[in-house]
């Protein structure tokens, strides 16, 4: 199998002393499902941030889709996070654009025209349920649903890899669900999905693959 | 794609205008403050150098010449002036003009002149300079020239007057770089805020498209795009303020201090200045532009 994010013993240091990361090394495989859990702080917010490109290791190695991140070229960056769709737990959606203009944005950035766009988004919001919210504005959404917009908007370049912090920390228990059967969704056409949770009764109800982390370290 | 680019691009502005009314209306307005202010004092500094200027033709230097010159002799003299570097022209007054310019100055007293049964005026020839010669010390030394000439009776100048004219030409014209120095400052200033307040909005709209992977030029081109727009809306402001002031003091005040500016026209600004301040409202929206995404947090 093609392994599709790998870390080779990386280390990252804010500057403030302790390591944010210490000696991380992974390997998620091509459509794997994977959680990371631990308690706040123990660094699951910064290894995500590695992989989308926001930061940069202090040490070690970090590839996506085998291209070694550390040596690629600032104004190559772009376009490497492009193949990666990201979902936080504050949704990010910019309260002044209708639900169609803040889907629309990745596709946007990669020059596609106004009517290919439009068609896509329709058809993205139609498979996380919001067909009939495009003219919306985010704050006339629930929290579900504007997390929805957001998952709508990680996934609508259709990125091999999505990324996903604490996706459902703001929700409610039924809410949560339905953003992981969502995600799962998405997982099954193939994207692989990397998905930080401190949320126990999750990680037990779905059985995925599980990395634990702790002040900074993998422990499992 | 280049099409789907330009179309991007001019509606992402128009949207961006729609979304963000309240910090395009702050751009604007503070453009068009921070270019009101220099443009008013540009506005005053040229109609105050064209009075000064309106002024410096007054500077002139009368010869009264001796009863018993010859048409020849008078003539031969006044190309003998005329031939001094610092004199722009001359202009010959006769005895009999010279009685009637004091007639009509007393005119209502009229018989003040009956009594007289010859006339007392000498003739004169009134000398201008050009206007690089108007100083208290070119005068002077041009007098002295005039008087060492052959039938020149006395040379008369209005020295004081002079002295203060070409006082009040030096503090215009220093006060004036000074004055634009600090206005241009302040003008800077206010624009470098304007610009934090931009990017402070901007702020998450740039993260949000570097996250989703947008290149540099595709976020920079729309905001100096629109930076360049509220430029030019602002520098409208400005012009247009301007222009109410000015038509609004023409109507209701200019009359009345009629007497302190003499005949000199207030006039507005011709259009290549207004164009240049339209530019420079565009300039300042592009750096605001470039400078948002300079200064937009790294994602």
């Amino acid at each position: 199998m093609d392994c599709m994010i790998r870390l080779n013993h990386v280390y990252k240091n804010y500057g403030m002393g302790t390591d944010a990361l210490s000696d991380v090394s992974l390997n998620v495989e091509k459509g794997e499902f994977v959680f990371v859990t631990g308690p706040s702080g123990a660094g699951k917010t910064t290894l995500l941030r590695l992989l989308f490109l926001a930061e940069r290791p202090t040490k070690g190695q970090v590839f996506i889709n085998g291209v070694d991140v550390g040596s690629l070229p600032r104004r190559k960056v772009p376009y490497l996070r492009r193949a990666v769709g990201v979902v936080f737990q504050d949704f990010k959606l910019l309260p002044s654009l209708t639900v169609l203009d803040n889907v629309s944005f990745p596709l946007e950035v990669m020059g596609m025209g106004r009517r290919e766009i439009i068609r896509r988004v329709r058809r993205v919001l139609k498979f996380v349920g919001l067909e009939d919210r495009e003219r919306a504005y985010p704050l006339e959404l629930s929290g579900g649903e504007q997390q929805r917009v957001a998952i709508a908007r990680s996934v609508v370049n259709e990125p091999p890899i999505l990324l996903a912090d604490e996706p459902t920390g703001n929700l409610d228990s039924e809410l949560t669900l339905d953003i992981i059967r969502l995600m799962e969704y998405i997982h099954g056409r193939g994207a692989t999905v990397l998905m930080t949770t401190h949320n126990k009764d999750i990680v037990e109800r779905f059985h995925k693959r599980v990395l634990s982390l702790k002040a900074g370290r993998i422990v499992s | 794609m280049l099409t789907a680019r330009i179309a991007h691009i001019i509606r992402k502005v128009l949207r961006n205008f729609g979304a963000y009314p309240i910090v395009h209306f702050l751009a604007v307005m503070t453009i068009g403050i921070s270019l009101f202010i220099p443009s008013a004092y540009l506005f005053i500094y040229f109609n105050l150098t064209g009075l000064l200027t309106k002024f410096g033709e007054e500077v002139h230097i009368s010869v009264y010449l001796s009863d018993f010159l010859s048409i020849d002799a008078t003539d031969a003299l006044q190309e003998e002036i005329l031939a001094i570097k610092e004199v722009d022209r001359v202009e010959y007054i006769t005895k009999e003009e010279a009685l009637v310019y004091l007639s009509e100055s007393f005119s209502g007293q009229a018989n003040v002149l009956e009594g007289l049964e010859d006339n007392p005026l000498p003739a004169s020839v009134e000398v201008m300079l050009k206007e690089e010669y108007r100083t208290p010390d070119d005068v002077s030394l041009v007098a002295s020239k005039i008087e060492r000439m052959n039938g020149v009776e006395d040379v008369v100048y209005a020295q004081e007057w002079l002295a203060r004219f070409y006082e009040a030409v030096k503090i215009v014209r220093i006060g004036g770089i000074a004055v634009a120095a600090v206005l241009s400052l302040a003008a800077v200033a206010i624009v470098s805020n304007t610009i934090r307040l931009i990017v402070f909005a901007r702020k998450d709209e740039i993260e949000i498209m570097r996250l989703v992977g947008a290149t540099r030029m595709f976020i920079t081109v729309p905001l100096v795009v629109e930076g360049m727009i509220q430029g030019a809306l602002g520098a409208g402001l400005a012009v247009g303020a301007l222009w109410g002031l000015y038509r609004l003091f023409m109507e209701h005040y200019y009359n009345e201090f009629g007497l302190f500016f003499g005949a000199v026209d207030i006039t507005f600004f011709p259009h290549t200045i207004i164009l240049y301040i339209v530019l420079g409202g565009v300039l300042l929206g592009m750096l605001g532009g470039f400078f948002s995404f300079g200064r937009s947090i790294r994602v």
